[in-house]
């Protein structure tokens, strides 16, 4: 009944699921916004990618594996590029290191000249 | 094999939970906005977990697919819209 194969996958899940909850964990007690987007950042690309590789491993070569391939492959991209647009939302609402100041600079110069 | 997806989704409802209290009590709006999107993930494999228990996954595949792109497109469009860029 329990392959090996079986175990395996079983195991990426598992492995899968330790990282999802550690990275929500981060996401509610890390002291700050950055780091909290680096948290989230983890568990969204590791812990999906390995929960449905364990998933892929358990069906076995049919066309459903095709379709999770394509759930795995539309996960990576979009989940680093939210990730991506959030922490830029919050630097441009923040002025974090100075780094809207030079745009500001630039304009103003632009409106005196 | 149909008791360990039971496991994994009970773990991840209470992390659906947790998240959820989070984002009613947290201050700044961009936290607010990450924790909806850690959601997002965790409900895409969600339905995939529930459709592993139910026995038909051709179905909650496709579910998933399409909850996966609409959830990247509400992200993008409210991070643009409370960000204020255009």
């Amino acid at each position: 009944m329990m392959t090996p194969v079986n175990v395996i996958a079983l195991v990426f899940v598992a492995l899968g699921f330790i990282f999802l909850a550690i990275s929500a964990l981060g996401v509610m007690i890390f002291p700050d916004f950055f780091t909290r987007l680096h948290s989230s950042g983890i568990g969204e690309t590791l812990g999906a990618m390995l929960v449905i590789i364990g998933m892929i491993m358990m069906i076995g070569f049919k066309l459903l594996a095709l379709k999770l391939v394509i759930v795995l492959a539309l996960l990576m991209l979009t989940n680093p590029l939210g990730t991506n647009l959030i922490m830029m939302e919050g630097i441009h609402a923040k002025d974090y290191q100075g780094y809207n100041e030079k745009k500001r600079v630039k304009s103003r110069k632009k409106k005196g000249e | 094999m149909s008791a360990y997806f039971t496991y994994l989704l009970i773990g991840l409802v209470c992390i659906v939970i947790a998240m959820l209290i989070f984002m009613f009590c947290g201050k700044l709006v961009y936290d607010k906005l990450n924790a909806l999107f850690v959601i997002n993930t965790n409900i895409v494999i969600i339905i995939m977990a529930i459709g592993f228990i139910d026995g038909r996954e051709n179905m909650y595949i496709d579910i998933a697919l399409s909850y996966a792109t609409l959830g990247f497109v509400t992200t993008v469009i409210l991070a643009k819209y409370i960000g204020g860029r255009r």
